[in-house]
């Protein structure tokens, strides 16, 4: 019969004891490991939701951001071209003053000229005739001179002719306010989406959000609207128009515009 | 001659108005969207509508048809003047009828060709 070495019984005695209070834990704990995992399956879809919700709105940020840096650089531009024009009209409005200045000068040599004139007509009607006197004075007067304000005339109404058509620019390159005005809709548009998402997703864990509603306002808005290439942009839109009247093919279904796009029109 | 403006902008129908104002044209009604407008054209006549297209309540593009689809109406001349740029838009535009299309920001010489070559065309 083997010995039986007392030293090892009490070894494994102590190892299953061991085991065995592992497997109580073990019971323990198997209900709270599966509540764990039933929990990780649950919330999986949802951190997954966020993860997509987080994305898209990383990306609907960085699309709202580019905007309000459209809105920036073309508000920048149009507000450049204005005081381009409004320079141009300060200037012109100078010259201007000092051609007032000139006619009201000249308006001056005229009436001494007038008095002077006066003057030689009474001596002559007094028989006080001086022949060398009135050729003097008849060759002091510049007609050059006389005309000057009718010279300066002009150039004034030529000015106030410019000035006319840079206030026009002006309120032309104004059109940039409905411009930005659709962009800056586009980017509210986008704000509120990124808080709808934030809101559905806060729904999940709380009811935090519950009494929070999205209020988008009417605003209708063009989201590519531009207030570069201008003129470019109307003559491809005038090409267009020219290319479907010439071929006598206005579309009268979306499926006719669609086969328009697919052929010549395209490019 | 009576113009109709419509547009959800104030400044754009300012802007409109006192474009059409340099071209000689003085009479304008105003309209700040396809629904203003139709009641407006209902309630007086006009003989030339320059509309834009994005607009709340009815857009340009819906007043446009039922424009052309009211018999009493049809015939009246219409421009649109959007930022719509794309060409799908344009041929949008012009499967619903307009006579003309002008790209914001436009310019009073561009607004004059399109209008003369409109009305020369009627």
């Amino acid at each position: 019969m083997m010995k039986i070495d007392q030293e090892a019984l009490t070894n494994i005695k102590s190892k299953i004891n061991e085991l065995q209070s592992l497997f109580k834990y073990g019971e323990r704990v198997l209900p709270f490991l599966e509540d764990l995992l039933s929990f990780i399956s649950e919330i999986t879809p949802i951190l997954t939701e966020v993860e997509n919700s987080l994305e898209e709105s990383t990306n609907k940020h960085v699309k709202a951001s580019h905007k309000l840096e459209d809105v920036t650089s073309q508000t920048e531009m149009a507000t450049q071209e204005i005081l381009d024009k409004v320079d141009q009209i300060i200037m012109k409005v100078m010259n201007i003053s000092e051609y007032f200045l000139k006619i009201s000068k000249n308006s001056e040599q005229k009436l001494n000229l007038l008095k002077r004139a006066q003057k030689e007509f009474i001596n002559v009607l007094d028989g006080n005739i001086n022949e060398t006197r009135i050729k003097k004075f008849i060759k002091s007067v510049d007609r050059h001179q006389l005309n000057r304000a009718n010279r300066l005339g002009n150039r004034i109404k030529e000015h106030i002719e410019e000035i006319e058509s840079l206030a026009m620019s002006i309120m032309m390159a104004l059109q940039v306010q409905d411009i930005t005005s659709q962009q800056l809709a586009s980017v509210n548009h986008l704000i509120a989406s990124i808080q709808g998402k934030i809101i559905t997703l806060l729904k999940n864990f709380s009811n935090v959000g519950d009494d929070q509603k999205i209020i988008l306002d009417n605003k209708a808005y063009d989201e590519d609207a531009t207030y570069e290439d201008k003129h470019s942009q109307q003559d491809i839109a005038d090409k267009i128009i020219s290319d479907v009247h010439s071929a006598s093919q206005i579309p009268s279904s979306q499926e006719e515009i669609d086969r328009l796009l697919d052929s010549g029109l395209k490019n | 001659m009576k113009f109709l403006v419509v547009d959800d902008s104030p400044t754009m129908r300012r802007i409109v108005k006192n474009t059409l104002k340099g071209l000689g044209y003085e009479e304008v009604v105003e309209a700040e969207d396809g629904k203003d407008a139709l009641t407006k054209l209902y309630a007086e006549p006009v003989d030339f509508i320059i509309t834009d297209w994005n607009m709340p309540n009815m857009n340009g593009l819906e007043f446009v048809k039922a424009v052309k689809d009211d018999d009493s109406l049809a015939t009246l001349p219409i421009l649109m003047v959007t930022t719509r740029g794309n060409k799908t838009d344009i041929l949008e535009a012009m499967q619903a009828k307009v006579s003309s299309y002008v790209i914001k920001p436009f310019t009073p010489p561009v607004i004059k060709e399109k209008i003369d070559s409109i009305l020369s065309s009627m």
